[in-house]
């Protein structure tokens, strides 16, 4: 993706060399040659038809040879039976045709290059090799087309820059904005199919922007709104005299329940729209780990692992895989923690049901309950946030029953 | 200043919740008076007719947060700030910017009390910079004493340099040994035979119940943590 300016060019100069061999190549074996090789077919056949008419001495052979050779400009060989006989050279090495070469009559490649071979009615050979000038016309072509191709190849390059320099910029704008700066734009530049990308954009960015903002007013203010009458309630309740005191604290449980809700409702959402964490700072994880557990009587155990993390969000992930198992299985069994060079791992263990196969992939999905679990129990986020704040960390969360029955929970955190 | 006839500043938007809070903190022997806006705080905190002041993060117009910092510009008043944000951060922005302590919504009446009196204990009390505090728990360094909910707990001396090593690496596992290097120099004799002993001795003092301790915690193989995080 980086690169696409590379491959834009790269294509772009493929196809001038595309067109460069193929122009070399049209050149070389057909256009110009094809012309030369029609005047020296027709010279040759003239000089073969005068040598068959009336045969002359070997001087007068030689000086029509020494004729032809200049006007198509070529070497000339007059082959017999035993080899070459006359020889017009034109300053290159004559062609050493064998007998098999010389059978074939017209034209023939030979090492050094195309040759005109034309027999005579006496059995004598009559051998043209042109290959110098065919040579020069093909280069002199090449040379041309090669520097046509060498300067498009350097004017293109800083188009093909310009373009993708600007799609370069707008991913930078997009990434910004991906990372969770919502406030990023942009720039437009230009009238073409980037610029009405960068502005459509702009605009989808400027519409996310105001949900995003929509939904985190609504979210603060609903806190807010729920929590400000429940303190009322709770402020009530502690001033009506004779109640009797069981209604009293289901009345003060159900508050306290209402307002966890909310609260992991909120936590939730915000860990959902986090990428990372916020505030990390060493942790010591067994201490952490023990202090929570001590609210639910049980102890920890393990070896002290120090990790960097957010030590709010860390306790409020062994709370909850205690509270869960609080909930679902009578109180945790055992809470360890385990590291190795990698990582730690938090182990919450408890000796309740387990949880049934079906509902083993769901129970860190938000508000799902599984199918045992009874209608009292909690309001189905905690799990989910677990698993929202091992992955904060760059960690994860997985189930297992137990040999033994009952359930492992394993919450495993990079070092 | 008798601390029951504090006078209480209520900085509370919702009409229905001041009243109510008001009449509460009235009957505990407050002496009450509500600013349902940023404006009027700003107003009757300057009349400097109040010795401690409880503020609703969230007004109509303005943030707590701002108003804290504005507040903390012009006065030292005793401040409890009482928010129902969600966000944890809240909660440690509002201590940086000068809040005494923090409550949030719904709360329980009488931790708004048991609250309310330890700011202004806090406040009578200056100097306050040797005082570590975890939850209910002071621990006083430069008088060498502890104190839950304000009372006094007696303990011998080497006890409360116990106490001071494991509370000032509060969240943090110490083996035996590590407690027994950082505690050497008092007498050390019988120290590392005894040391379950002067930790259970101090959870006698400090904690609620001392067979289920919160505040000093025994990890089997490790060794002792002191709760970071009590107030709770």
């Amino acid at each position: 993706m980086r690169k696409l300016h590379i491959k834009f060019y790269l294509s772009i100069v493929g196809t001038l060399v595309a067109f460069l061999i193929t122009g070399v190549v049209v050149m070389h074996h057909f256009a110009p040659p094809r012309l030369a090789m029609g005047g020296i077919e027709t010279a040759t056949g003239l000089v073969a038809v005068i040598f068959d008419e009336n045969p002359h001495g070997a001087d007068v052979e030689r000086e029509i040879i020494v004729g032809l050779a200049l006007q198509v400009n070529a070497n000339v060989v007059l082959y017999s039976e035993k080899g070459p006989m006359i020889v017009h050279m034109g300053g290159r090495a004559p062609p050493v045709l064998t007998p098999a070469h010389l059978a074939d009559t017209g034209w023939q490649m030979t090492q050094t290059g195309p040759t005109y071979n034309r027999r005579l009615a006496d059995g004598r050979h009559l051998v043209v090799h042109p290959r110098h000038r065919i040579l020069a016309l093909g280069l002199h072509m090449g040379l041309l087309l090669t520097s046509i191709g060498a300067v498009l190849a350097l004017l293109t390059y800083p188009l093909t820059r310009g373009i993708t320099a600007r799609l370069g910029r707008l991913q930078t704008g997009v990434q910004q904005f991906g990372s969770g700066n919502l406030a990023a734009r942009v720039k437009v530049e230009g009238r073409d199919e980037i610029a009405a990308l960068a502005t459509s954009f702009n605009e989808s960015a400027e519409h996310i922007e105001k949900l995003v903002t929509a939904h985190r007013m609504l979210l603060a203010n609903c806190s807010h709104e729920l929590r400000t009458p429940l303190a009322r309630i709770r402020l009530g309740i502690e001033r009506v005299a004779d109640t009797d005191p069981k209604a009293r604290a289901e009345i003060a449980r159900s508050i306290a329940e209402l307002d966890a809700l909310i609260g992991e409702m909120l936590l939730s959402s915000r860990l959902e729209a986090a990428s990372g964490v916020e505030r990390a700072e060493p942790v010591d994880v067994l201490a952490l780990a023990a202090e929570e557990a001590a609210h639910f009587d049980v102890e920890a155990s393990g070896a002290p692992v120090t990790l960097n993390a957010d030590a709010m969000l860390l306790r409020r992930l062994v709370r909850n895989l205690l509270e869960n198992a609080r909930v679902h299985a009578g109180g945790a069994t055992a809470v360890r923690i385990e590291s190795d060079a990698k990582q730690a791992r938090i182990v919450v263990e408890d000796a309740g049901e387990g949880v049934p196969l079906i509902d083993r992939e769901r129970i860190f999905e938000p508000f799902y309950r599984a199918s045992t679990a009874t209608r009292a129990s909690g309001a189905g986020l905690g799990l989910a946030i677990v698993k929202q704040i091992a992955r904060a960390h760059g960690g994860s969360v997985s189930y297992e029953p137990r040999d033994s029955g009952g359930s492992r929970f394993t919450v495993t955190l990079p070092r | 200043m008798p601390l029951m006839a504090a006078r209480v500043l209520l900085v509370e938007d919702d009409a229905r919740l001041a009243s109510m809070v008001s009449d509460y903190l009235g009957e505990a022997g407050f002496r009450v008076g509500v600013a349902p806006t940023g404006s009027d705080a700003m107003r009757l905190v300057g009349t400097g007719d109040f010795d401690v002041m409880i503020l609703d993060l969230m007004l109509p117009d303005a943030d707590g947060l701002d108003l804290c910092r504005s507040i903390r510009a012009n006065s030292d008043i005793p401040l409890l700030m009482l928010t129902a944000r969600g966000d944890p951060l809240d909660r440690v922005v509002g201590l940086e910017l000068g809040a005494d302590d923090y409550l949030p919504k719904p709360f329980e009446p009488r931790e708004l009390l048991a609250r309310l009196r330890a700011i202004l204990r806090r406040r009578q009390a200056p100097a306050s910079n040797d005082v570590m505090r975890f939850g209910r728990l002071e621990i006083d360094k430069g008088a060498r004493e502890v104190r839950l909910d304000g009372h006094r707990k007696t303990m011998t001396g080497h006890q409360f340099s116990l106490l001071l090593t494991l509370a000032e690496r509060a969240g943090r596992v110490l083996s035996r040994e590590t407690l027994m290097d950082l505690t050497k120099g008092e007498s050390l004799e019988d120290f590392d035979r005894s040391i379950d002993v002067h930790i259970s001795r101090l959870r006698a003092a400090i904690e609620d119940d001392p067979k289920r301790p919160r505040r000093i915690l025994t990890l089997r193989g490790a060794g002792y943590v002191f709760a970071k995080e009590q107030d709770r």
